[in-house]
């Protein structure tokens, strides 16, 4: 059981990367490999004003958010959008975004230095006892974060004009245009929101691990994994790979040791890719959303 | 007043397929542009509608210049297209289709709803509202691309063959559909067509597109007429 639960909360934080990937997916066809950097951004800018005691810490928090969102937007604009304009099979934003991630992380490193600094924000300490288990508080929090924004943006997706015009791009940009609507700016949109969500990530995180240059680099490969395994065309999707994903690799982990965790999980991605190339919830939600 | 193309020049990287076209659609004006297969009909309305670049001359609507506008910008600025095949959203109901079709209305709203007028006419718009719009025929496609159209409040329309794919009688009540916005909207139509002697009895002018270039322009009823149409276009010996 124990490991589990402890999956379960683990996917959380995967999950909530792998949603800003599905985001970006959904509406402009392209992935941000520099997620990574975005959630140490995101741990900077809070500890930055963490010293702004006038702040309440939902508001530094905030900041977290804000700074990823802001710099993500820009970074669709000039990084990504210019290397899709060669049709669909232009795949240059790929090159772009990895360039894109080794440029802020040197950035960071030049101005914040490579070692680890503890952030206090956000941080809950202790933990609780879930089913006999007991969970981190902060892990926690992480997790049902993952679900309610999860939650939050099927509803707007399904329910709402902003949610609406999303799906008309993602089903087809140009004819969006046609409709008096920018592609431009809502994939501008949906990098603010995704990149916020990492930022988000970052500063939660930072306050169990503490926030440096190259803190989101592990977090990257799960959280495509998960991505992945849930389908990048489904905002049900990183629940479930969060889930399994999690799961299977701290049971691995816990009944054969740790090198096997990450292995197990990325076994799953390639058994995913497999049977189901577009992900376990990626067809269902291609007709849906 | 009036939309106007001039002079223009365009195409594909490096393929030029327009070599300096001139056309005039004037309000409420009904205009017709026949040509044979990859005369370059659809490159001329993707350049108007600004989903392909002017390479030279100039697209304007009343306000002025169009060219360094998006197709975004364009359509919210009244000319407005319904491309060929129609370009419904496959997993959107008909009436979000109509109504991402209002989006490009923002700020000229006010007045009498065209998009009523239409679903009074054509029912079957209506009662297929709540359906996912890759399940309708191709006929009843047509008539909800050119509703979405009519939402966005056109001054002008621009129509890639929307007789495409349809059985003659379904191509008669998109004949009928397109009056019925003429009328309604008071919006200039610039109608591409290969069924070029239905498309001629319905306009008021025409153009005839031959490799890129106007080859001939007047009234629908003259060319209509003319024995080089009806040789070329008409299918009469
Ligand atoms: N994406 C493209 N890239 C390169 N050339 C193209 C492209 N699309 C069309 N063309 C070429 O441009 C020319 C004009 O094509 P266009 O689609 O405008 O013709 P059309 O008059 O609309 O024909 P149809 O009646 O078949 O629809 C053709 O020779 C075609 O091969
Ligand atoms: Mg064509």
């Amino acid at each position: 059981m124990e490991p589990v639960i402890l999956g379960l909360v683990l996917g959380g934080l995967y999950a909530l990367l792998a949603q800003s990937f599905v985001l970006t997916f959904i509406t402009t066809k392209t992935l941000n490999f520099a997620v990574g950097e975005f959630v140490a951004l995101g741990a900077f800018a809070t500890i930055a004003v963490s010293s702004w005691s006038w702040l309440p810490s939902f508001g530094r928090v905030a900041v977290g958010f804000l700074a990823a969102s802001v710099v993500g937007a820009l970074a669709y604009r000039f990084i990504v959008l210019p290397f899709t304009t060669q049709g669909e099979h232009d795949t240059r934003w790929l090159l772009s975004t990895v360039a894109l991630s080794f440029v802020m992380l040197n950035l960071i490193t030049n101005v914040e230095g490579p070692s680890p600094q503890r952030s206090d924000t956000a941080r809950i300490s202790g933990s609780v006892d879930v089913l006999g288990v007991g969970v981190s508080k902060q892990q926690l929090l992480l997790a049902v974060l993952a679900v309610v924004i999860s939650l939050i943006l099927i509803v707007v997706s399904q329910r709402t004009s902003i949610g609406l015009v999303m799906r008309a791009v993602s089903q087809d940009p140009e004819t969006t245009s046609l409709m008096g609507i920018s592609p431009r700016l809502v994939g501008m949109g949906a990098y603010a929101v995704a990149m916020g969500l990492a930022g988000l990530a970052g500063v939660l995180y930072a306050a169990t691990v503490g926030a440096s240059p190259v803190m989101g680099a592990p977090l990257l490969v799960a959280s495509i994994a998960v991505a992945v395994i849930g389908g990048l065309g489904s905002l049900w999707g990183p629940l479930l790979g969060g889930a399994l994903y999690g799961v299977l690799s701290e049971v691995a982990s816990f009944q054969y040791g740790a090198i096997w965790g990450e292995t197990a999980g990325l076994l799953l991605v390639i058994a995913v890719l497999v049977w189901k190339p577009e992900g376990l919830l990626g067809r269902r939600m291609e007709v849906k959303l | 007043m009036s939309l106007v193309i001039d002079n223009v020049e365009s195409g594909y990287d490096r393929a030029p397929i327009l070599h300096g076209v001139s056309m005039r659609v004037d309000p409420g004006e009904l205009v017709a542009v026949v040509g044979s297969n990859g005369a370059g009909k659809t490159t001329l309305v993707r350049t108007i509608s600004g989903l392909l670049a002017v390479r030279s001359g100039d697209v304007a609507d009343d306000d002025g210049s169009l060219t360094k506008l998006t197709p975004a910008k364009r359509a919210r600025r009244g000319t407005v297209m319904v491309p060929e095949g129609r370009k419904l959203f496959p997993q959107l109901t008909v009436g979000q289709n109509i109504e991402l079709g209002r989006r490009a209305a923002r700020g000229r709203t006010g007045g009498q709803d065209p998009v009523e007028a239409l679903l009074e006419a054509f029912p079957i718009v209506k009662e297929r509202w709540g359906q996912q719009a890759n399940l309708l025929s191709g006929g009843e496609q047509q008539m909800v691309a050119l509703t979405r159209a009519v939402a966005a409040r056109p001054r002008y329309l621009l129509l890639d063959e929307p007789s495409l794919g349809l059985s003659p009688l379904k191509t008669l009540d998109v004949f009928r559909l397109i009056e019925l916005i003429r009328e309604r909207t008071g919006a200039g139509i610039l109608l591409v067509e290969q069924m070029a002697d239905q498309a001629l009895a319905a306009a008021d002018r025409a153009y005839v597109l031959e490799h890129g270039r106007v080859s001939m322009e007047g009234p629908a009823a003259e060319l209509r007429a003319s024995d080089e149409i009806r040789r070329a276009y008409l299918g009469v010996a």
